[in-house]
């Protein structure tokens, strides 16, 4: 039990105050003399024993009523996800708030959203606990703050469309806590467990937070609240390619197929769009009209988080995109050729100017210099010492999340798993390089070499030779080809597709030089995956991180409800002993005790 | 206390024609007013009993044995003077006294010094046992005018104090005590009464001449007290706060228990019980006591 006035418990001695007046009382009686006790005692025998028991009763209930009174004006804690503060002179508080897009996901149809009702919690918290000092780390913003006007704070800290790194937000606030010296107090944090938040992929750098907090000397008591999923939702997003608006729309697993009534504004005119969807990903195409230079948003119907509802877009008019093809081997130039142009839309070119092209596919030696900002990609010369192997090599793991071998729009994952390698040139990836697939003996297949200059450099060991791989099937090349081509041609784009990542945290379209830039929602925030709590106590390890589900309904006042407990307590003692001395004069053996 | 002022010589004088009779034969060694069990020599004819071989043959009455033939002893009473036992309780609760109403010790002191003086001054001879918790006093009777004085500085000198013992100090003294003498207890009889009845029927069956001076004291027996108060013993610390109006029907019944049990040893044991409240005078006591006993004198 915690008590919020620790220093009222200082009256508890009070509670002997009945003993005490009972015993002055005593006093008070004129003293006589008395030589026939053995009358007396024989007159007072018979119920002796259970009046002298009634009137211990009196004296308890007397005493209880007090002790209970005092408990109930400090105020216990029992229970509640405020229960267990720590008491003290010098308590702080430590909030690290989830301000991330899903945050604004209403906990119940037309409810208050997950963020409103966390702030609703922390206003009747911080009113209840009062903290020595108080500091907020929103991981909008990602910096601690002090914090001495929670309501003016409060006010401030509105719906963002960003994302949020708990990982990050903890370890920096293990920092400040450390700087801040020997503190006592808790940290809270508050948060919708999405898993992209909580960065579910990246365990390592919850050993990181985990080795933080047990740096601290005096670390906070952690606590987690958390929401439940909430109401029901999708999202949508979109973007425009080659005068295609592809759309995805998200949902959660257990979402039913439906078909969507989408509201298309494409400059001034307005229009419905009706999308069948299913599973949890479905994704449409609209045609956008050429040689336009307009805006627009798709919306979707109204659902559990209106933030996430909203797709904002360009179009304008593209050059189409130019790729360098440079090949030792025509017949590997010929594969390539057409998988960097598998439609006829783009221009490939067999020389190289890798800086007006959006990708220079090089397989053979690369040129000794290669131009800052420009991309490539890769493939080892046919005379390089290759490697084979007596079994078929198959793809172990790849990234699925991002770059050229993410999974569709669609969420199929490319058939990689498929895909057979038999020759490869053996390779070691640069510490800093992204590694985008592994063999299943371990060697690299496909990565990006670190550089600080802008270059984007994609390698991959094997040929798209039939003695070499399966690759020239085309299954997996022809995505990836296209993919680095768009990654590519974004340096000559006229829209810039660009997640928010500070203040006003706003998606829209804004005009830029020469075209537009499109702000939308970090694509972290379309995973409305929640982490179920054993999954979150394997994520942090053992970091005690005490999680505490806070509802729409629940309020932090039940831990508080306490003290009218205690009340009740005390109301009931005085009545139980206003029954006990309510008793016929003429049955009284012995005086009332004092009133 | 000032032992010449124990006594009230008026009282005295007034009672003076009115002896202390014992109501049974005596055994005493000098010559008295009181019937000896033992037959002896004076004028009365006590009775004829048959000769039986040792007794004294010039004791035959020879005319009675020249008409019947037969032996037979002429017996005549023998009187004896009287050994007085007062036996006084000092016992805490004997300093009890209601307002205006004498303590029941400075009854007691005032009736055992009253009843000594007429037993010597009658040539009886008076003794004084006392005790609380233990016998502290121990006078052997005498009849001697000196011995007075002897009596009256013990029984000034005499505090009441200490818890009871009173059982256990009369069986003591049934047995001390020789036997067939009068024995008058003062005592307020705050004691278990079934062992008090007991003390009786030894002290009887020691032949005891046995009276009682049962002192009261009203407030006591009636316990007509009309606030609450802190009773405090005066055998002991024990206390106990009570209201008296809420007992006072059990606290009488307590009393009417006790005092069943003593009427009924007073019965079986014949004892010459006296129930005196302390606010009749200690001479009225003392006259119906003598006077009844005078019509009892065997």
């Amino acid at each position: 039990m915690t008590f919020l006035q620790p220093a009222l418990l200082l009256a508890l001695p009070a509670v002997f105050l009945p003993l005490i007046i009972h015993l002055l009382h005593r006093q008070r009686f004129k003293k006589k003399d008395w030589g026939a006790m053995r009358f007396l005692r024989e007159a007072l025998e018979e119920q002796r024993g259970r009046r002298r028991l009634r009137h211990w009763w009196i004296l308890a209930a007397r005493m209880l009523a007090l002790a209970a009174l005092v408990l109930a004006v400090a105020r216990p804690l029992v229970g509640g996800w405020l229960a267990g503060w720590v008491g003290g002179h010098d308590r702080t508080l430590f909030l690290v708030l989830d301000r991330s897009l899903s945050m604004e996901r209403e906990l119940s149809g037309g409810g208050e959203t997950k963020r409103g009702a966390a702030m609703a919690h922390l206003t009747e918290a911080l009113e209840t606990l009062r903290p020595t000092s108080l500091w907020v780390l929103d991981t909008a913003h990602g910096v601690p703050e002090r914090v001495e006007d929670w309501a003016t704070y409060q006010g401030e800290m509105g719906a963002t469309q960003s994302g949020a790194n708990l990982s990050e937000a903890l370890l920096t606030s293990f920092q400040k806590w450390e700087s801040l010296g020997e503190s006592i107090g808790e940290c809270w944090v508050v948060s919708d467990g999405q898993a992209s938040s909580w960065r579910a992929d990246h365990p390592e750098q919850w050993a990181d937070v985990e080795a933080a907090y047990r740096r601290l000397t005096s670390p906070p008591k952690l606590r987690l609240l958390t929401f439940p999923e909430g109401a029901p939702n999708r999202a949508i997003r979109c973007r425009v390619k080659r005068g295609l608006l592809q759309g995805t729309i998200l949902q959660g697993q257990e979402s039913e197929a439906a078909r969507l009534p989408l509201t298309l504004i494409v400059g001034e005119q307005e229009r419905v769009h009706e999308v069948e969807v299913s599973g949890r990903s479905t994704t449409f195409e609209i045609a956008m009209p050429e040689r336009a230079s307009i805006t627009g948003l798709i919306r979707l119907p109204a659902d559990g988080n209106a933030a996430d509802n909203v797709a904002h877009f360009a179009v304008a008019e593209e050059r189409p995109p130019r790729v360098g093809l440079q090949c030792e081997d025509p017949d590997i130039q010929a594969i390539l050729a057409l998988a960097a142009d598998p439609l006829g839309e783009i221009a490939v070119e067999t020389t190289v100017n890798a800086q007006s092209q959006a990708l220079v596919i090089c397989q053979g030696a690369l040129p000794e210099e290669i131009p800052p900002g420009t991309h490539w990609l890769c493939f080892p010369p046919i005379d390089a010492a290759s490697e084979t192997s007596e079994t078929t090599l198959r793809i172990a793991r790849w990234d699925q999340q991002v770059g050229p071998l993410r999974d569709t729009r669609n969420g199929d994952a490319l058939p990689l798993a498929s895909m057979q390698t038999f020759r490869y040139v053996p390779r070691g990836v640069a510490e800093q390089g992204r590694l985008w697939a592994t063999l299943a003996n371990g060697q690299p297949w496909l990565w990006q070499s670190p550089h600080d200059d802008g270059r984007v450099v994609t390698s991959c060991v094997t040929l798209p030779q039939e003695d070499w791989s399966t690759l020239g099937d085309g299954l997996v090349l022809v995505p990836l080809v296209q993919r680095l081509i768009d990654a590519g041609q974004e340096r000559f784009a006229r829209v810039r597709w660009k997640p928010v990542t500070e203040a006003p945290w706003d998606v829209g379209v804004a005009p830029e030089e020469g075209g537009w830039t499109v702000w939308q929602r970090p694509f972290t925030e379309d995973d409305t995956t929640i982490l179920a709590e054993e999954i979150l106590a394997d994520l942090v390890g053992d970091l005690p991180l005490e999680p505490f589900a806070l509802s729409s309904g629940e309020s932090s006042a039940e831990s508080s409800e306490w003290w009218r407990l205690f009340l009740v307590v005390a109301l009931a003692f005085l009545l139980m002993e206003s029954i006990l001395t309510k008793v016929p004069v003429r049955a009284r053996q012995e005086p009332s005790l004092p009133r | 206390m000032n032992p010449a002022q124990l006594v009230d010589p008026a009282v005295v004088s007034r009672l003076a024609h009115t002896p202390l009779a014992a109501r049974q034969a005596m055994l005493g060694h000098m010559s008295g007013r009181h019937q000896s069990p033992h037959r002896g020599s004076s004028v009365e004819f006590a009775e004829y009993r048959k000769y039986v071989p040792g007794d004294d043959t010039r004791r035959v009455d020879w005319r009675v044995y020249a008409r019947s033939d037969r032996f037979y002893i002429k017996e005549f009473e023998a009187d004896t003077n009287l050994r007085l036992c007062l036996i006084l309780d000092t016992s805490g609760s004997m300093a009890f006294g209601s307002e205006g109403v004498p303590k029941k010790w400075d009854y007691a002191v005032e009736m055992a010094a009253t009843l000594a003086h007429l037993a010597i001054r009658q040539g009886d001879a008076a003794g004084l046992y006392a005790g609380g918790k233990d016998l502290h006093c121990a006078i052997p009777p005498s009849r001697r005018p000196t011995h007075l004085m002897a009596l009256q500085e013990a029984l000034a000198n005499m505090r009441p104090e200490a818890s009871t013992g009173l059982a256990s100090h009369l069986h003591q003294l049934a047995e001390e005590i020789p036997q067939r003498a009068l024995v008058i207890l003062i005592s307020d009889l705050l004691d278990d009464p079934e062992d008090i009845v007991d003390c009786w029927q030894h002290l009887r069956f020691r032949q005891h001449d046995l009276a009682v001076f049962h002192l009261v004291d009203r407030e006591e027996c009636d316990f007509e007290l009309d606030a609450p108060y802190r009773f405090v013993d005066l055998e002991g610390d024990d206390v106990i706060i009570a209201e008296p109006e809420a007992i006072q029907k059990r606290y009488r019944e307590a009393v009417s228990r006790h005092q069943a049990v003593l009427d009924r040893g007073v019965r079986e044991c014949q004892v010459d019980y006296h129930h005196v409240m302390t606010q009749e005078s200690c001479e009225s006591v003392l006259v119906r006591f003598l006077t009844q006993r005078l019509g009892q004198q065997g």
